[in-house]
């Protein structure tokens, strides 16, 4: 998860920067939005317990049997 | 001059499509086909082919008063600015599904093949970061090593049906009588969905130039395509049978494995290997294209190609979230990935023309 995260901050970091040289608002404002979405699904990846995936769910809830 | 203009010609477009549509087509016809009209299976694209030409005309009408558009544009012109939107949205949606699907199917095959021993997350992690810098480097460079891609993938495929033509057996793709029309037209059922990312490749469209081409370079490809997945059907039904296919997990694969050459040259299924890795590499660089430019017309932003990163990495931690093993993305993408296909490359665009029509848009 560590390694996650500094990847996210890293990468983050680094087109922010680029992107305020640019100029562009609400180019910066949906790609925090975008990085801060891939944090949290990263962090509940890496932190859950549960065996079931997103797929398995949606299977189930269909009630397919594979 | 495309160059230039950072833009590439529909022949490169589709191109693009015929090599982003091979990786799942080994995957998935001999066995869908198989399962739903037994020896018959190998007919399946000659009904196929015909809703697909159907689309490729849809789209070329699609883009006939609005030649610098993209499909996205067109979706927000023919169903009003809110309703396009969140279509577009839905596509959004599916396509970073789909990718991570894909990325997680390229891993699993690594996995299970040639590099058991090695971490899920690395195999993931490095193709993310070959998609990556292509993403950045942006579409031309892609398209044209693309072509030679292109050129590659049909020696190669022609060189194996050559090779496998030998051991077919000619009574397991004999003997198809008329109550197989019904297996055969449901059986093109698995095939139009993947046919039907011709669609997809237009969510690129301000991209593509000489768009007044696409039924002309559209009809060509299909034609190669059918020719191509015919074969590829006939030589796996006929040398392995149909009941063998429905107990083997990739047939074509095991069909490869098979071929020799004068009892010396063997273990052609390398060649399987090279083709599948580049295919899925097109394949998920493709759809990561078209997921920035989605995001580009939705919330109408200047620079697309920084949104490389964040939907990436979306992607990547989705591939692992999203599904836990390869027989879950298979049951995935059968029962729920090819009718959403099929409702998004098929249904919608024809709503969506119809609708567009009535309101004197397209």
């Amino acid at each position: 998860m560590i390694f996650y995260l500094v990847l996210v901050l890293g990468i983050g970091a680094y087109d922010i920067i680029c992107l305020k040289k640019k100029q562009i608002k609400k180019d910066v404002v949906i790609y925090i939005s975008l990085m801060a979405l891939a944090t949290v699904l990263g962090i509940v990846y890496f932190l859950q317990t549960d065996e079931k995936s997103l797929a398995g769910y949606i299977l189930n809830l269909i009630n397919i049997e594979w | 001059m495309l160059a230039k203009k950072g833009k590439i010609s529909t022949r490169q477009a589709a191109l693009l499509f015929y090599v982003m549509t091979l990786s799942p087509e080994i995957r998935l016809f001999p066995q869908n086909t198989v399962k739903m009209a037994g020896k018959a299976g190998w007919l399946a694209p000659v009904v196929a082919i015909a809703p697909t030409l159907l689309l490729v005309v849809l789209v070329n009408s699609f883009f006939k008063k609005n030649q610098n558009a993209n499909l996205a544009d067109i979706y927000n012109i023919a169903l009003g600015k809110v309703v396009g939107k969140i279509v577009v949205s839905l596509y959004l949606i599916w396509i970073l599904i789909l990718t991570s699907l894909y990325i997680r199917y390229y891993a699993e095959r690594l996995l299970s093949s040639i590099l058991p021993h090695t971490s899920l997350v690395f195999i993931i992690l490095i193709m993310l970061l070959l998609v990556f810098f292509a993403v950045r480097n942006g579409l031309v460079p892609l398209a044209r090593v693309n072509e030679l891609f292109f050129g590659m993938l049909i020696v190669s495929a022609i060189l194996l049906y050559i090779l496998a033509l030998p051991d077919i057996e000619y009574r397991n793709i004999m003997n198809v009588c008329t109550s197989d029309a019904w297996p055969v037209i449901k059986a093109s059922s698995s095939i139009i969905p993947i046919w039907g990312y011709f669609l997809f490749i237009f969510f690129l469209g301000d991209r593509i130039n000489d768009k007044e081409n696409i039924k002309k370079f559209g009809f060509k490809i299909l034609l190669v395509k059918f020719i191509i997945t015919i074969m590829m059907l006939i030589v796996t039904i006929g040398s392995l049978s149909a009941t063998a296919i429905s107990n083997i997990a990739l047939p074509f694969f095991a069909m490869v494995k098979d071929i020799e050459i004068l009892d010396t040259f063997e273990r052609m299924e390398s060649i399987i290997f090279s083709i599948w890795v580049i295919t899925d590499f097109i394949t998920i660089t493709v759809f990561s294209f078209i997921a920035v430019s989605m995001l580009k017309s939705i919330f109408k932003l200047k620079e697309g190609k920084f949104l490389a990163s964040p939907i990436l990495l979306i992607i990547g931690i989705g591939s692992l979230f999203f599904f836990k093993d390869i027989f879950e993305l298979e049951a995935f993408s059968n029962y729920i990935g090819l009718p959403i296909n099929a409702l998004l490359t098929v249904i919608i665009p024809i709503t969506v023309f119809i609708i567009g029509k009535l309101r004197e848009k397209i």
